[in-house]
């Protein structure tokens, strides 16, 4: 047998990693280019001590719909997805990981209360969701784009 | 009997000693200098351009000098003392022709001194008529010692007692600045260690209108305090000291304000710092008094002073801080929030001169707060008699409002079929409640009212747009309106009518389906 991989074994061995990738992250998530629904969230964060990995899940209408990617708490973190068009549930939730600990979520003091935001036709919704005060304060604003503009 | 001529002799020579002493020309310069006593003597100025110099020799410090020179016709008199280096220690040039002169506090260090009296009239023709000279020699701590123009040559300041001083001369007018600003300079020396607080009371002196600043051993101005006028004292109350410290102290009299007749004097207590009284200076957040008793006391003082105090929220859970500063009579307190970089959260100024200022219920994390209370009259307060500040934290529980919720931003969640007390707590105040109804329905509203306010309803839709808004019929009356509402999130705000407020009793707001 040759000694060079046939390119079958190249491509499965990338595809492989790729999904390895996203079994050991939690939630590895992109925007959909046609998303009307999008999430970005971020934290401010008083020192680099303070800026730990975390992500949000998202809950739409009772039911857990995803999560953005990791990433630390200063990075701007996002998710969407195409729903329909409608007054929906949501929910939003914070998860974050200290260098050495476990995935904690927020405490539910501090975690944003479920809200109804409507998904409208030939719009993108976006929620920009920030936490700041280590993350006892939040603040949420709700835009709306045509959905050929990218927010 | 008849007296000997030896007793007559002896008994004239005592008459003659009991006079004042007398002049001894020629002494014109330091080395041919008339040695006197504390007391009084008698001299002339053969011409315009003639000096006496007198000698005190003192053998105990420290000590101040004082002295009066009577006017004689066409003298117009310059006095200057000097050290026993033959340096001028200052000069004092009061008055015009024919006038008298004074020196007062100027210190001496052991050995001979120096008194020179001079004339600067050229036109002086009076070789007859006798000047007196009367000395007076202040020995012990407790006393002005000039010249005391810069930090290091300040006279040192009893701590605690009693030292005394005199707004005088007018001009200095050795100074290197043209316009010879004369201001007496104190040294304070603590050098016990601990924390303490300094009070300091001048004496009001007829004629001048005072003013101190306190330095650190920098140079840094940490106080500046303004009396209250002519004739009045100026006090500075609960200054915070951490022993062992060294400031100084800067007294002066606004307009170039002189008295030589009444000293001013300067009365210092210092007691530990027990954690009841605010530590000044505390103008600011950096230096903000720690607020841990429940209570503390502070003063405005002086005019426009601003008192910020720390809370330092140290659990993870929410809290409420609530908090209230008495009043003081003719001052017109303000009562501050701000967070943690000082930026202000809100303000509190619902009454006016001499009543108290409440704030009730801000929702807190953990991490530093600061009360700050002022005064907007810009009015000095009486240092004798304090405002109390009390704050409080009790655990936030649901069902009670958690303020700032002033926006849809920030407005508070509820849920159907409860309810939630809280505070139309200041002029203005505006609180947001928001909550989702899940299917449609008829969501029915009940507001109790409270005392003195007129409450007003708004219901906002989804988009922060308003749907309808309510309002009592008068103050103290209760809200009940019902509407039927699609499955969404609204946010309704309550609100008093303008200058409206009640800082002791809780409003209800209750929202049930019907």
């Amino acid at each position: 047998m040759s000694s060079r991989r046939p390119l079958w074994f190249c491509l499965l061995a990338i595809g492989l990693l790729g999904a390895c990738r996203s079994f050991f992250r939690p939630g590895a998530s992109s925007v959909p280019a046609d998303a009307n629904f999008v999430l970005t969230a971020s934290d401010a964060v008083a020192s680099a001590a303070q800026d730990e990995d975390c992500y949000l899940a998202v809950f739409v209408d009772g039911k857990a719909a995803g999560q953005t990617a990791v990433a630390l708490k200063s990075k701007e973190k996002a998710w969407g997805e195409v729903l329909p068009v409608g007054n929906h549930l949501f929910r939003f939730e914070e998860w974050v990981k200290p260098p050495s600990g476990q995935w904690t979520p927020l405490p539910a003091d501090w975690q944003p209360t479920e809200r109804f935001i409507r998904v409208e036709p030939g719009l993108r919704t976006v929620v920009s969701l920030k936490f700041y005060d280590a993350g006892r304060r939040h603040s949420l604003e709700i835009s709306r784009f045509p959905l050929t503009v990218l927010p | 009997m008849r007296a000997s001529p030896a007793l007559l002799l002896a008994l004239a020579a005592a008459l003659a000693a009991c006079g004042p002493a007398k002049e001894r020309e020629p002494n014109d310069d330091f080395s041919t200098a008339t040695p006197i006593k504390p007391g009084r003597v008698e001299g002339t100025l053969s011409s315009a351009s003639d000096v006496d110099f007198y000698r005190i020799d003192n053998d105990e410090e420290p000590a101040a000098l004082s002295a009066h020179l009577s006017g004689i016709r066409e003298a117009d008199f310059v006095v200057s003392v000097f050290d026993k280096n033959r340096r001028e220690l200052k000069r004092y040039d009061e008055t015009g022709v024919g006038g008298d002169e004074d020196v007062e506090d100027v210190g001496l260090k052991e050995g001979p001194s120096y008194i020179r009296i001079s004339n600067k009239n050229p036109a002086f023709a009076n070789p007859t008529q006798k000047y007196v000279l009367t000395t007076r020699l202040q020995r012990g701590p407790g006393h002005e010692t000039e010249p005391d123009e810069t930090p290091q040559t300040a006279s040192a300041l009893e701590v605690p007692g009693v030292t005394r001083g005199h707004y005088f001369p007018s001009r200095d007018l050795l100074s290197q600045d043209t316009s010879y600003p004369e201001v007496d300079w104190y040294a304070i020396n603590v050098p016990q260690s601990g924390l303490f607080l300094l009070d300091i009371d001048v004496s009001g002196v007829p004629g001048v209108d005072p003013e101190f600043e306190i330095y650190d051993a920098n140079g840094y101005l940490l106080k500046q305090v303004e009396g209250g006028g002519q004739g009045l004292g100026v006090s500075l109350k609960n200054f915070g000291v951490h022993g062992p410290a060294r400031y100084h102290l800067r007294l002066r009299a606004l307009d170039g304000a002189s008295n030589p007749d009444v000293a001013y004097e300067i009365l210092t207590e210092l007691l530990p710092y027990d954690g009841r009284v605010e530590f000044e200076p505390n103008d600011q957040r950096v230096d903000a008094t720690a607020l841990t008793g429940g209570s503390i006391s502070g003063t405005i003082a002086p005019a426009g002073d601003q008192d910020w105090y720390k809370v330092s929220v140290t659990t993870d859970e929410k809290q409420l801080l609530s908090a209230n500063v008495t009043g003081v009579d003719g001052v017109d307190l303000v009562l501050r929030a701000a967070d943690a970089l000082g930026d202000t959260i809100l303000t509190v100024d619902n009454a006016g001169q001499g009543q108290p200022e409440t704030l009730t219920g801000l929702g807190v994390a953990k991490g530093d707060y600061y009360l700050i209370v002022s005064d907007k009259s810009g009015r000095l307060a009486n240092p004798n008699e304090p405002y109390v500040l009390t704050a409080r934290l009790d655990a936030w529980q649901p069902g009670l409002e958690y303020e700032l919720d002033d926006s849809t931003a920030s407005a508070q969640p509820i849920n159907i079929g409860e309810s939630v007390d809280g505070y139309f707590g200041w002029a203005g105040d505006v609180d947001c409640y928001r909550f989702n109804v899940y299917s449609k329905g008829t969501v029915v509203f009940e507001l109790a009212g409270v005392l003195n306010v007129q409450p007003t309803a708004t219901l906002l839709d989804q988009d922060g747009r308003p749907i309808k808004t309510w309002t009592a019929d008068k103050p103290g009356k209760s809200l009940l309106f019902e509407r039927e509402l699609e499955a969404g999130t609204y946010t309704l705000r309550l609100a008093a009518q303008a200058g409206q407020d009640n800082v002791r009793d809780k409003y209800s707001l209750r929202l049930k389906i019907r």
